[in-house]
């Protein structure tokens, strides 16, 4: 057993954690290598997911190979956005159930709760994709609950509850520190993705109805009021 | 529904684990361990894993269409490029009136129709009427239009796939996923538009002319009947077109905007299981989830639902199968065909399939005012000869003046427009006074433009036909008919053709038929003829002694005359909209009365509607200086002791610029056409009508008044018309441009003397006229086309047959909507136009120019205060209505439309909110108010419309 690392045992691990294993979660981080496999899980869900959700790109019409690499760049950044989401329900779990967690722990553990996610990828199919986010969610969440019980004498609700206050302290921050950190990702992802992406639903629509040859819209209008005005003014 | 499904659940499992059945249970859990159902479980799970694949790559065609991974020629716009290109070389021009689409079921791999298929076009093409254009050969499951056999990496595979019988399996499977793709609501918009610029490119090439309103059908089998809806949004932006769809067996979500068709006709077998039992996949068809477009379609009345019969979805014993017999000896092909046949080929104006609204059979049946009113023989046409003749004392009112005659079902493409009673006609023309001509628009583009934006085929809702049975007047006589367009519209408001109405700048066209076209919307009057009297005396048999004006001696001292003053029919609640009691004591009397009608066949004058000749007068009883104290007024003072001053009227001039009165007075010169908002309070007293808390909320409009010079007395007068934003009603009261004698001098329609009114003229010079070295903007000519549209779009309840007062739609919201449009409308125009802006930057000095400024600054005044989050969608784009439905069908939408523009919720809030803007961007306002003119009614009193807040 003491060959045995959290790399060599990963799919083991991850459909242990599928399963919904609390004893596999004791197990990740009894193992070595525990850190980067968890980053692997996290990784690995990240690109499947926005694979899955790969629709804006196509969209934005971006080419082969920078869609390739903007899938790589979103996963990339989906990694650093669970790292903060991770600090977030750390310091949550510490301020409101006074855990004292080891954070490695804590990082090693929702890292693999990540598992359901590898099968973001399904999002793709059509019109059963959105069901299936919804269920990938919550077996996901499901997932990280459990780990947390495992890991900690957190009851499920507890967790459940860190998890939440953890994401509403990511988004707060977002929104007041996280302005800048928005623009410079954005800036990255439009960089890798050679165009200007563009993800509000209006200009979208316009997006979609450019090139079709529709009717100029007519600007001036019939003189309903009649002559008068004429009349008026020539007087 | 629901709790039958859960019901037959629970039944289901009661049998399997409680009788016998249980035993065989064991028997197959027994079973499992056997090596062949392995085997089998295996082949379930390469099917699974197949077709978990198939849909991973199902929406790849359109994305990579779309994103351009195919290589340039097959990049969206250029598509489009060589598609009008090709257009312009195979450039023919058809005037067929209807287009008709067929795209196939989901067993489709190439251009080649399957056996029952073929044999279906084939035989539809026969029975068509020649001047009907079918279009056929469009793969629905390519967004290129390329079948599977064809030109792709696994051509071969699906060349193998047709030729093998039993695989055809393969070829519905992965179909079916490309209608998942449509309905799919991140790839349907791309996988629709796709296939809706192969659609729109046949028809361009066939001959179709975008915005002339040919008809196109779109027949959907089964999966077509999905990609059908899917393409209406583009279709309908690109060709302007009405659409109505046939859903043979069609699989339908309701995701897509069902709304946006004309109508749907949904084709079903009753032993169809795929089209009957997938749509339970779709949430939005589910009835529970009432908010949705089909169900939201399903209460409008867009909907029918047809059966086929014990039908069941495809091939052998399917809707186009020639071989299953019904037992009235004709086969499912033939009795589909016919079907067909009788949507496609159906008259204008009779529905075969009416969409399955309950229509009436209601417990309540209440008898409109409006029937009642038309009881009385003055309040028809007819009593009044059309020949009529006079001595100076008497005018027409104007020029034109007529009736308008909603033609026959079966005449309206000859008419193209309405039939015109002339009744009287300028001096030029008598000879056509008696005659029924046809009255149409102006055929120049920029009119015929905006005939064609309001034109909308009309199927009554449930609520149209319940509201009915309530007693309120719609327009039942244009049920089913397609294109209904303004003219017929306002014709066909009421039940009878008794709409009499005065026509602007008309264009007589004398060729075989002779037709009068013109620009704007006729103006509904009430009485032909007018005189300035004074009443001396009444006479017991309602008739009443007057004395007319003299214009020498500025009295009333010309000749006397006897005329009529029908006793009036008093109304639901036992009102009575005018009387002539006492009339001779009223402080009006003594400066006169207009009196409106016209003589009857006794030769007797009628008096259809007064108004009092002091409220018009350039004279103001009192005028307010000074900023603070006109806003002031506004705000608080002008509704003040409204029952006290019963049987009066004001006219208070404010003037908030402290301008001298007399330059302020005369600064109101001859031609001037100004804005005017107008409000209207309850009836109280002892038949009040109801107001819920003791609130009672009246009624706004927008209004044009004229500074005209009045020949009879010799003096400049205002004349006023209003657009009436107004919904359907008991009284029969039109949405449309009504001159004050029709709503409110109207002795037996209008309100002069059953309620309390004020009419603000507002001098503002923003709203004048602008000559930018020539070229002339006129807001208010934006405001008219913009409350035009919108008047057309109530008096059709866009399609329903109904338009309902909600949170969300209203005379005051939907009228201020109008307003802010309108000069948006104008400040775009004027952008847009390169010559307009040269002329603004080389003339920065220019009093317009400084004018202009000050629009832009009451635009964003009046965005801030009445339109505070956005222009609400449903205003720009009427598909997106809410005009025909009531808050419980889209709860969410009208909750949030009527939150961002809570001001403009409330008439007298939303009025007195634009006076203050306008006072405060330097106009001045003259307030005209009455309180319950005419003869003295002990029984009512003027209510004060409620303001809430402020």
């Amino acid at each position: 057993m003491t060959a045995d690392t959290a790399i060599s045992q990963f799919w083991a691990l991850v459909s242990g954690v599928l399963l919904l294993n609390a004893e596999i979660f004791k197990l990740i981080n009894n193992l070595p290598l525990g850190l980067p496999a968890s980053i692997l899980v996290v990784l690995l869900a990240g690109l499947s997911q926005t694979f899955g959700q790969s629709v804006m790109l196509f969209i934005n019409r971006v080419r082969p190979l920078r869609f390739l690499l903007s899938v790589a760049i979103a996963a990339v950044l989906f990694v650093f956005n669970y790292n903060f989401w991770v600090l977030s329900t750390w310091l949550v779990a510490r301020q409101l159930f006074e855990v004292n967690l080891p954070l490695a722990e804590v990082v090693k553990t929702l890292g693999f709760s990540y598992a359901p996610l590898l099968f973001g990828f399904l999002m793709v199919i059509p019109y059963f994709g959105m069901p299936i986010l919804i269920i990938l969610s919550i077996w996901t969440l499901m997932a990280i609950a459990t780990g947390l019980g495992a890991i900690s004498n957190l009851g499920i609700w507890q967790a459940f509850e860190s998890c939440l206050g953890g994401w509403l302290v990511l988004q707060l921050s977002q929104r007041v520190i996280g302005k800048a950190i928005a623009r410079i990702t954005s800036r990255i992802v439009d960089w890798v993705a050679g165009v200007k992406l563009i993800t509000e639903p209006d200009y979208l629509e316009q997006m979609l109805y450019s090139g079709l040859p529709i009717p100029p819209a007519i600007t001036d209008l019939p003189n309903l009021l009649g002559k008068e005005a004429e009349e008026k003014t020539n007087s | 529904m629901l709790r039958r499904i859960i019901l037959v659940l629970l039944a289901l499992s009661v049998v399997a684990f409680l009788s016998p059945a249980n035993a065989w249970w064991i028997h197959w859990y027994a079973l499992i361990q056997n090596q062949l159902l392995n085997f089998l479980f295996d082949g379930g799970r390469i099917i699974g894993i197949a077709l978990v694949l198939a849909g991973l790559l199902a929406p790849f065609e359109a994305l990579g269409w779309w994103a351009g991974w195919y290589g340039g020629d097959r990049d969206p716009t250029a598509l489009s490029l060589i598609g009008s290109q090709a257009v312009a070389r195979e450039q023919v021009t058809s005037t067929a009136p209807h287009y008709i689409v067929y795209l196939d079921g989901i067993g489709k791999s190439s251009f080649k129709y399957s056996f029952r298929g073929a044999r279906f076009l084939h035989r539809l093409a026969e029975s068509l009427p020649s001047d009907r254009i079918l279009i056929k050969n469009i793969i629905p499951y390519s967004v290129i239009n390329l079948p599977l056999t064809i030109g792709r990496p696994l051509a071969k595979f699906w060349q193998w796939v047709e030729r093998v019988t039993h695989l055809e399996v393969l070829v519905l499977l992965r179909n079916m996923f490309q209608v998942a793709v449509s309905v799919d609501s991140r790839y349907g918009p791309i996988y629709n538009r796709g296939t809706a610029q192969i659609i729109i490119d046949r028809l361009l090439r066939r001959g179709y002319q975008p915005g002339s309103g040919a008809l196109i059908t779109l027949i959907g089998y089964s999966g077509g009947g999905q990609i059908s809806l899917g393409v209406v949004p583009y279709l309908k932006k690109v060709l302007a077109a009405p659409i109505e769809v046939i859903s043979l067996a069609g699989v339908i979500s309701g995701n897509n905007e069902v709304a946006q068709v004309e109508h749907l006709y949904h084709l079903v077998g009753e032993k169809d299981l795929v089209a009957r039992f997938i749509p339970c996949l779709f949430p939005r068809r589910w009835s529970i989830i009432s908010w949705s477009n089909w169900n939201l379609a399903k209460i409008r009345g867009e909907i029918s639902f047809i059966s086929l019969g014990k039908v069941g979805h495809d091939s052998v014993n399917g809707p186009l199968d020639e071989t299953a017999i019904f037992a009235d000896g004709c086969n499912h092909l033939e009795k589909t065909l016919s079907i067909i046949l009788r949507i496609l080929t159906r008259v204008d104006g009779y529905e075969p399939y009416p969409a399955a609204v309950p229509n009436g059979r209601a417990k309540e049946n209440v008898i409109s005012d409006y029937a009642n009113y038309v009881q009385a023989d003055f309040n028809q046409p007819n009593y009044y000869p059309i020949e009529q003749t006079y001595d100076a004392h008497y005018l027409p009112v104007a020029e034109w003046l007529g009736r308008l005659i909603l033609p026959n079902v079966t005449e309206r493409s000859r008419v193209d427009g309405v039939y015109f009673e002339v009744h009287h006609a300028p001096s030029s023309q008598q000879d056509l006074i008696g005659k029924q001509v046809y009255l149409r628009y102006s055929d120049r583009p920029d009119i015929q433009a905006y005939v064609n934006q309001v034109k909308i085929r009309i199927d009554f809702s449930e609520q149209a036909y319940q509201s009915i049975n309530r007693g309120i007047i719609h327009p039942t006589r244009l049920n089913h008919w397609r294109q209904v367009q303004a003219l017929e519209s306002l014709a066909g408001a009421r039940p009878n053709d008794d709409v009499m109405v005065a026509l602007n700048s008309v264009e007589v066209v004398r060729d075989s038929q002779i037709s009068l076209y013109i620009a704007r919307e006729p103006i509904l009057i009430t009485g032909k003829y007018y005189a300035l009297v004074s009443i001396i005396e009444l006479l017991p048999n309602n008739c009443a002694v007057v004395r007319h004006y003299n214009s020498s001696s500025g009295e009333f001292d010309s000749q006397e005359d006897v005329v009529y003053f029908p006793q009036v029919i008093r109304d639901r609640h036992g009102v009575l909209p005018a009387t002539v009691n006492q009339i001779t004591e009223s402080p009006l009397n003594k400066t006169g009365w207009y009196i409106y009608g016209a003589k009857n066949h006794q030769g007797m004058f009628t008096v259809q509607a007064i108004a009092p000749r002091t409220l018009f007068q350039l004279q103001p009883a009192k005028v307010i200086s000074g900023l603070q104290k006109t806003t002031d007024y506004i705000h608080n003072k002008y509704w003040q002791d409204t029952e006290q001053k019963k049987g009066q009227i004001d006219s208070i001039l404010l003037n908030p610029r402290n301008l001298p009165d007399t330059e302020l007075i005369n600064s109101f010169s001859e031609g001037d056409r100004l804005l005017l908002l107008h409000t209207y309070g309850g009836i109280g007293g002892k038949k009040p009508e109801f107001a819920p808390l003791g609130l009672f909320f009246g009624h706004f409009s927008f209004g044009l008044a004229r500074v005209v010079r009045e020949p009879l007395p010799q003096e400049l007068r205002f004349k006023i018309a209003y657009a009436q934003v107004y919904t359907q009603n008991t009284t029969g009261i039109i949405a449309g441009s009504l001159d004050w004698t029709n709503f409110v001098g109207d002795r037996q329609f209008g309100w002069l003397g059953s309620r309390p009114i004020t009419d603000i003229i507002v001098k503002l010079d923003v709203l004048a006229e602008y000559n930018f070295g020539g070229l002339r903007r006129f807001p208010l000519n934006a405001l008219a086309y913009q409350l035009d549209r919108m008047m057309a779009r109530y008096r059709t309840g866009d399609g329903t047959g109904a338009t309902f007062v909600g949170p969300a739609n209203s005379c005051v919201q939907d009228s201020c909507q109008a307003f802010y449009q309108a000069i948006n409308m104008t400040l775009t125009e004027i952008e847009q136009n390169a010559q307009i802006k040269e002329w603004i930057a080389a003339h920065p000095q220019d009093a317009q120019t400084l004018r202009l400024q000050r629009l832009v600054a009451l635009n964003q005044a009046i965005k801030d205060q009445l339109i505070p989050w956005q222009t609400r969608p449903d205003w720009v784009d009427s598909y997106q209505s809410l005009i025909g439905t009531r808050l419980a069908d889209r709860p969410v939408n009208t909750i949030i439309n009527a939150l961002t523009s809570w001001r403009s919720l409330l008439p007298r809030l939303a009025n007195d909110r634009l006076a203050e803007i306008f006072l405060n961007h330097g106009a001045s306002l003259w307030l005209l108010q009455t309180y319950q003119l005419g003869g003295w009614d002990e029984d009512i009193k003027p209510i004060a419309p409620t303001k809430l807040w402020i």
